[in-house]
């Protein structure tokens, strides 16, 4: 079997999508510490972009692996999804969980599909926004002020937060870095992970609605 | 102590793949709470061969456990609602008087429907023909003796081994993948001396098998582990999956 | 017609390497020219159609089951027997060899044994080739435990399920043979007639269990692996499937069955609960290393187990038998445990238990200790009694467990139909009047992976290929027959189930061709069977069709037969007017109530020819010479 082939594979698959999930759940990691800096103020967040855009061709190189990345994370999981239902053609009169599913199991496909509905609002809203400036601050300051926004965001972030709950370990589990015993640990780091991003970019909103940018 | 239940019984019926079927209600009274699930099943079809009806069909053999020919969703539940028990030793202490029983075949594109809750379960011997041997003519083989393997090591071999290929773990699998059963073949043979010289190719070959079959994909959603009538981790998922990763270099 | 079982000649221990070098090889180009059909995919069945697809035979396997790996060897849990010496405690191919034919009570053939001794360190070699989990020490070297009274540690185990592994080995090596195209695999059928043409075994009829149909095989040779009879007593620890159909298809056609009374009663099973119950759970005899049996001393004593003082608790085993204690063979132990119950002593609601109590091992070892060795039966017998066995005495009781007798084969395994070979427990050859534990593994495997490989090649060189073709008039009288009997059974309207047909049957067999049998009761035994027979033909519930599924009629065919079956059984033990092993007749017991065999008149096979479905069957004498061992009274005090 040749590499395509392999890829192609249930395990294969699961295997891409763990990689690329990984590389997202870094992504986000990063791009909340960088968004931390909305909280310092407008001149603080200002110096970070301009950091940012100062990488030039790395900065539109990673934005280019981001995207393949989403592409393939995005692509596979439909198919995924797509196989598994075609995998069980007669469904069953009753069902019950058996203790292992969760909420945030069960729901990957429709978590991923919302976070997707998400990033695309939020690139069109944040980054390919019309801008006044050469900072992005007041952008932020105005789309925070409208209540629905707020809310759009929290759905988009809480979707993310259910999606990294249940990704991140399992996509240890799916790269087979998942050894024995390890289960219960790599989800609790999941659960942490998913809290902090939910926290993180979820606090951002909320307290530019109440507290107007300070 | 000794009681005796009356239930209700909705069970699959379906004469064939080709036709519809529909959950049929049964009533069956004085069923003593020491009788297994499948002697509870056994007084139902006794009873309706004297009224010259068509028995309940069910696949079943050992009735001890073992031999994985036993099997159906009840409840929702693959092997009945007690953890790490087959539906043969299933016993009718752990139902209620009155209760509503609803009892489905084992459902995945890849076992297809013989007759009411017997399925066809041969893609599961098609994954283990794809590679679940190590591959030995017999005679020839060196002293048993000749290759040490530690205690360690046997003993994880022999958790992954226990597995009796009853299909638990595609019926409960929301995805109605065959992860947990390929892997425990995998993953027993993996860890020995003796599986290592085919390993990349073993584990290739039946993983590749998979999906030929028609099982889904697996969703890390734990949902095989916790039906496992032999508490068959998720760990050895992981290791097919290491292994799996090994055969992507030579 | 004179029983030859075509022993080579040499010393005992050259027999077989002689008789392999003297067998004709078939040319390996020729190999694949001869088809080779192999009933059940047992140890046996399995082990013997993988090897014969590795030797380049065209093999066509069948089981009745969904899959090959659901044969029920799958169920056995102790262990297998190897004359290894690992341990350095004094075992030897000699001393497996004697003490399997002294277990058995002299009554299986010098010559066999020896072999399976001899092959029994070779399978143990090729099953961790496989990558067979067998336990082991620290060091990494394989563990030995001493196993069912053996005083020697020579039994290599996979925890309590090394059945199911040594099964999983072999059905890894069928699979191989499936994939790489030398073996083509027939599930969910079951054989309904063996086809015999010019005299020799030409193919076979079964009938396809998902669709009824009836499909013909043509072979070279057929090879039945398909198990035991110990369903006849309806309630045993084998598989519900467990039938006795394929071999008295073969008896029917000219094989003879050899010793049908010699059948295990396995001592530490889980007793009956009720009238409903199916089947009986056997609990590994490892459990006796450690458990005390015992009764209370007086006869319909109803108290608690742990309200009955030390004082007033019979050790019977260990009181009769000190040097053996709770170790005594199956067939010793089973037997005295039927006696305390039918002195009233028995224990649990139907009074047919005795106990087997861990109180004393936990207070010596510990409860981890006890626990890491017999976790997994303490919980399999929590789960289907619901009481906790560290607390509580375990209650056990015998249960049919193992078929000693079975169809008569000669050294090469053929059985009296030329071209009909038998291997595993379907055949009789190798464990006498009792079987040792861990010894029904190393057999099954002996003859699948270690014998019928060189004898079945010893046949076929002088054979033609394709001989039989399965358009003969022999198959069309096979498929005929087989119809009609199908037919007359669905045409049956009767108001009986075939359950309650079986249930009646193994009452009539265990209560008077069980544990213990007498001349009165097994007359009447047999004039029971010839009625219910007959009420089978007459008042047999039947639906559905011969079309698709349809599991009452593959029940009626394995009851019917059950009933034929068990009057040759009951023949089998009124001729034998001695006690062996398991056969015990009350008439014929020593003054410690042992089994009092019978040298000068019944140190022989007993084999008996089918002569018509309500006529007696014949009996043919097999002698057997020991030469090698002094034939002893079993002694276990």
């Amino acid at each position: 079997m040749d590499f395509i082939g392999r890829i192609e594979t249930p395990v294969g698959k699961k295997m891409l999508m763990g990689i690329t999930g990984l590389g997202f759940c870094g992504f986000l990691l990063v791009h909340l510490a960088g968004n931390f800096t909305l909280f310092q103020g407008s001149e603080a967040f200002g110096a970070y972009t301009a950091k940012l855009h100062s990488l030039g061709i790395l900065l539109k190189l990673s934005e280019f692996i981001l995207l393949v990345m989403a592409a393939l994370h995005v692509l596979t999981g439909v198919v995924l999804a797509l196989e598994n239902r075609a995998a069980r053609p007669e469904k069953y009169q009753m069902t019950a969980r058996h203790g292992g599913r969760t909420l945030a199991s069960s729901s990957m496909i429709y978590t991923g599909l919302l976070t997707l509905a998400f990033i695309t609002l939020h690139l069109i809203g944040f980054k390919f926004a019309p801008s006044s400036g050469p900072s992005r601050y007041p952008v932020v300051v105005a789309t925070f002020a409208h209540f629905e926004y707020v809310g759009a965001y929290l759905l988009g972030v809480i979707a993310i937060a259910f999606h990294v709950s249940h990704g991140f370990w399992s996509a240890f589990q799916s790269l087979g870095a998942n050894g024995e015993g390890g289960t219960p640990f790599l989800r609790r780091c999941a659960l942490g992970l998913a809290l902090g991003v939910g926290v993180g970019f979820g606090s951002m909103p909320v307290i530019f609605f109440l507290f107007q940018g300070r | 102590m000794t009681q005796s239940l009356g239930l209700t019984l909705k069970i699959w019926k379906q004469r064939g793949p080709d036709v519809k079927g529909a959950l049929q209600t049964y009533e069956v009274r004085d069923i003593s709470t020491e009788a297994s699930f499948l002697e509870m099943l056994d007084i139902l079809n006794e009873r309706l061969v004297l009224n010259g009806e068509e028995p309940v069909a069910f696949d079943h053999d050992c009735r001890e456990g073992i031999c994985g020919a036993c099997g159906a969703v009840v409840n929702g539940k693959a092997h009945g609602p007690l953890k790490e028990t087959t539906l043969c030793q299933l016993h009718m202490r752990h139902f209620k008087d009155g209760d509503v029983v609803v009892i489905e075949p084992w459902r995945s594109r890849a076992f297809t429907l013989i007759k009411d809750l017997m399925v066809d379960r041969s893609a599961l011997d098609a994954i283990i023909q794809a590679g679940g041997y190590v591959s030995v003519n017999t005679g020839g083989a060196p002293d048993a003796n000749a290759v040490a393997v530690s205690q360690e090591l046997s003993e994880k071999a022999m958790d992954a081994a226990e597995c009796i290929g009853c299909g638990a773990c595609v019926a409960a699998c929301p995805n109605g993948a065959a992860m947990l059963f390929t892997s425990a073949r995998v993953s027993h043979l993996a860890q020995l001396p003796q599986g290592k010289p085919e390993a990349k190719k073993r584990v290739a070959s039946m993983v590749a098998c998979m999906s030929e079959q028609g099982f889904g994909n697996c969703g890390n959603e734990r949902e095989c582990e916790a039906a496992c009538p032999k508490g068959i981790s998720i760990t050895h998922i992981a290791r097919m999956n290491r292994e799996f990763l090994k055969s992507f270099f030579k | 017609m004179a029983l030859d079982a075509k022993i080579p000649g040499g010393p005992l221990e050259e027999k077989w390497d002689r008789h392999c070098f003297d067998m004709k090889l078939v040319n390996p180009a020729n190999k694949r020219k001869y088809t080779v059909i192999v009933l059940g995919t047992g140890l046996a069945g399995a082990s013997a159609s993988a090897t014969l697809a590795e030797l380049g035979y065209r093999v066509k396997t069948f089981c009745l089951q969904d899959s090959p790996r659901r044969a029920h060897s799958i169920a056995a849990q102790g262990g297998i027997n190897a004359a290894k010496n690992y341990q350095n405690d004094g075992d030897s191919v000699h001393r497996l060899f004697y003490d399997t034919i002294k277990g058995g009570d002299f009554r299986a053939r010098e010559a066999n044994v020896y072999r399976l001794a001899q092959l029994s360190c070779n399978i143990i070699d090729q099953c961790v080739a496989q990558g067979v989990p067998f336990a082991r020490e620290y060091g990494g070297l394989l563990a030995n435990r001493s196993f069912g009274g053996a005083q020697v540690s020579r039994t290599f185990y996979a925890r309590g399920q090394t059945g199911q592994q040594l099964l999983l080995g072999a059905y890894g090596a069928l699979s191989r043979q499936v994939a790489a195209g030398g073996v083509t695999l027939f599930t969910r059928r079951e054989m309904a007639e063996l086809v015999v043409e010019e005299g020799r075994a030409a193919g076979v009829i079964v009938r396809n269990l998902v669709t009824g149909e009836l499909e013909r095989y043509a072979a070279d040779a057929v090879v039945m692996a398909t198990g035991g009879y110990g369903n006849v007593f309806y309630l045993s620890t084998n598989a519900m499937s467990c039938n006795v159909s394929a071999a008295m298809g073969a008896y029917r056609k000219g094989a003879l069955f050899a010793n049908p009374c010699f059948t295990q009663i396995h001592p530490t099973c889980i007793p009956v609960h009720g009238e409903w119950q199916s089947k009986l759970t056997l609990m590994s005899e490892s459990l006796r290393n450690d458990g005390r049996v015992w009764v209370p001393k007086k006869a319909g004593d109803t108290r608690k187990p742990s309200d009955i003082p030390e004082g007033e608790r019979d050790y019977y085993l260990e009181n009769k038998y000190p040097a053996f204690g709770n170790l005594v063979p199956r067939d010793v132990a089973s037997r005295n445990a039927k006696e305390q119950c039918d002195a009233g002593k028995g224990v649990g609601a139907t009074g047919y238990a005795v106990y087997l109590d861990f109180r004393d091992a936990i207070v010596r070892d510990g409860r981890d200790v006890i626990q890491r060795k017999y976790g997994n039966l303490f919980a399999m017998y929590q789960r289907i009694t619901d009481d906790d066995p560290y607390t509580l005495p375990m209650r056990i009781y015998p249960a049919s467990h193992y078929a000693m007798g079975g169809l008569w084969v000669d050294y090469n395994l053929m059985s009296t139909v030329p071209g009909l070979f038998v291997l595993g427990e379907a055949n009789f050859s190798d464990h006498g009047a009792n079987r040792l534990g861990a010894s029904a593994l190393m057999q099954g495997l002996a003859d699948g992976y270690f014998i019928i490989p060189y004898t079945l090649g010893g046949y076929l060189a002088d054979r033609p290929y394709k001989a039989h073709t399965e358009s003969s008039g022999a198959f069309n009288d096979a498929e005929e027959a087989v119809r009609q009997r199908i037919e007359g059974l669905l045409n049956a309207r009767g108001r009986r189930t075939c359950d309650d047909f079986h249930r009646e049957l193994g009452r009539i067999v265990w209560e008077h061709c069980g544990m213990a049998r007498s001349n009165v009761g097994l007359d009447k035994a047999l004039s029971r069977v010839e009625a219910l027979q007959e009420a089978f033909r007459q008042d047999l519930a039947m639906v559905g069709t011969a079309k698709g599924v349809n599991q009452t009629l593959e029940k009626a065919m394995r009851v019917s037969d059950f009933i034929s079956f068990s009057k040759v059984m009951i023949a089998d033990a009124r001729a034998r007017q001695e006690s062996c092993g398991s056969h015990y007749n009350l008439a014929f017991q020593t003054e410690d109530h042992e089994a009092r065999r019978d040298d000068a008149d019944f140190a022989h096979v007993s084999a008996w020819k089918y002569t018509g479905e309500d006529e007696a069957p014949e009996r043919e004498v097999e002698r057997l010479t020991f030469e090698h061992v002094k034939l002893s009274q079993r002694s276990y005090k």
